[in-house]
């Protein structure tokens, strides 16, 4: 049984519920016996979502209300660091356990060692390169809760110098000449964490890649980081690989994983779209807003600052339907036409009828 | 008593509207198949629905939400008329697999217009696991759709994936007014 006087009390920070519940079992299991998640002060370390939309303001008041106390900060790129503790998403429950205990104020007196700690200077690949020997439990899109970048209000990307770029242009080759393509590369000169293929017939991505990694990849900045993505044609039997799904699901994944709720520069945030025809959720992430954001651009067609506001959705949300929706081919750029909300006199039932299917 | 609102299936015959019913029903569904004769019987299909299909959601204690399924053949089309007045919308299943399968679009979009007008309207594309270009076909049903100057969502979906179906739903409610807020 757990000893509450003893173990070392852990406050989350900024986590959205899906990973507070998560941290919740794992800090049931037995070999996390040593800490307990509290919701309140008194509390020992805590640990701080950078990745959480409200995240600079999260940690403020953190600080502003627990000065003394250590924090261990996790986000998927390094250089958002607020303090010596930093671990990079997904997070290696060893590492994350190896910190807490070394912070643990109740246990052993000892410094984090070097090994626990992700140097803030190195780079996001040597950090990918260095986490590639953990197995991974993470399914493919296990998830459709989305993570954004921090400073998304003004940020947008050159989808070109990221793997969604190479991909999405690939995918056009491999329509057009109705050939297999390989992804070639490397990261730093260390090969790629696996294989990956687009099959023409099928229509079809077949990987190896665990998805953690392929998140990692599709962060890196090519104009930035010593890293080459290439797709080559590829004339020899494919091997069977253990994923296999629609390329329109990956690089709909792909996007959104790019994204992180910044807008790819070639979509003008001044400028309204509509869509050309709504997204296949059955075979694509549908994250949190993603078939409120499609019906509306379905009818309308809006700037994204007032697709946000006249939808109450986050504008991070909106720039990673939007990005999605343009690597996919689904956007359109039209004069700006909102249509007023229908007067639907049936409002309170689809509201209930909504409710009772999400509650699913 | 409790409010009854209303949901109309339709598509043609092997579609999967009973069995989307059959997967969305909180009480056993009520059927009115009968067996397959003559130049109508298909290796994947030995029943059709003759009449309607009946299931129903029970939303809250003061509402349900009565599912109907439409027979797919023409000649009972009679029945259409029946199970679309005072339907909130229309989910039209098509199967992947017809080569007539935007003929049918039309037809069903005809046929069902008075609820369409008054209504929402959502198209699932069934068995499109044996659709050789799936996004070849959506695009053909997405221009066919702005052709007859409507608007909808066009998912695939395997009717016995009931979370697929919901999905389903979950567009055209959305399509009918999408300023919903998603209740957890």
């Amino acid at each position: 049984m757990r000893n509450h006087h003893t173990a070392a009390k852990v406050m989350l920070v900024g986590f959205p519920h899906r990973q507070q519940t998560l941290f919740a079992q794992l800090f049931k299991q037995p070999n996390f016996q040593a800490f307990t998640l509290v919701d309140q002060a008194p509390i020992d370390v805590a640990i701080v979502d950078l990745d959480a939309p409200q995240a600079e303001e999260n940690w403020k008041v953190f600080r502003r209300n627990f000065p003394q106390t250590p924090a261990i900060t996790v986000s998927l790129t390094p250089k958002e660091q607020k303090g010596p503790y930093w671990l990079a998403k997904p997070v290696n429950l060893h590492a994350l356990k190896s910190l807490l205990a070394s912070l643990n104020p109740h246990g052993t007196t000892q410094q984090p060692s070097s090994s626990t700690l992700i140097d803030t200077k190195r780079s996001h690949i040597s950090a990918m390169l260095k986490n590639g020997a953990e197995p991974t439990q993470q399914k493919y899109s296990s998830t459709n809760e989305l993570s954004f970048h921090l400073t998304t209000a003004n940020s947008s990307y050159q989808v070109n110098d990221y793997l969604e770029g190479k991909l999405k242009n690939a995918i056009l080759k491999t329509k057009k000449r109705h050939t297999a393509q390989k992804l070639i590369g490397h990261l730093q000169g260390a090969p790629l964490p696996g294989d990956l293929y687009i099959l023409p017939d099928c229509h079809s991505i077949v990987t190896d890649i665990k998805p953690r990694f392929l998140r990692a990849l599709s962060l890196i900045n090519l104009s930035q980081e010593k890293a080459v993505f290439e797709f080559a044609p590829f004339n020899h039997p494919v091997p069977p690989l253990e994923t296999k799904v629609h390329w329109q699901t990956f690089l709909w994944q792909l996007s959104l994983w790019t994204s992180r709720g910044r807008l790819q520069q070639q979509i003008t945030p001044k400028q309204a779209f509509t869509l050309t025809q709504w997204p296949n959720f059955n075979l694509l992430n549908e994250f949190p807003h993603a078939l409120k954001l499609a019906a509306c651009l379905a009818r309308n067609s809006c700037m994204p600052k007032n697709i946000a506001e006249k939808q109450n959705v986050p504008l991070p949300y909106v720039y990673s339907f939007l990005s999605a929706a343009n690597s996919l081919g689904l956007l359109k750029q039209q004069a700006e036409t909102i249509s007023q909300p229908p007067q639907n006199a049936v409002r309170e039932l689809l509201q209930r009828m909504l409710k009772r299917l999400t509650a699913e | 008593m409790k409010e009854q609102r209303r949901l109309v299936f339709a598509g043609p015959v092997g579609s999967g509207k009973t069995t989307a019913i059959r997967a969305l029903s909180d009480e056993p569904i009520i059927s009115t198949e009968a067996l397959i004769s003559g130049n109508n019987k298909d290796a994947d299909k030995r029943h059709t629905t003759v009449a309607l299909d009946f299931g129903v959601i029970h939303l809250d204690d003061k509402t349900n939400l009565q599912l109907y399924g439409t027979p797919g053949h023409q000649h009972f089309d009679f029945m259409w008329d029946i199970a679309a007045r005072n339907s909130i919308g229309l989910l039209l299943l098509l199967d992947g697999r017809r080569s007539n399968l935007l003929e049918d679009l039309t037809v069903f979009t005809q046929a069902f217009r008075q609820l369409l007008q008054a209504g929402g309207f959502a198209v699932g594309i069934t068995h499109a696991d044996k659709v050789q270009n799936l996004e070849l076909l959506r695009g053909q049903i997405n221009h066919e759709i702005e052709r007859l100057q409507l608007v909808a969502p066009v998912l695939s979906i395997d009717p016995r994936q009931r979370k697929e179906v919901v999905k389903l739903i979950k567009a055209l409610l959305y399509t009918l007014d999408p300023s919903l807020i998603k209740v957890s």
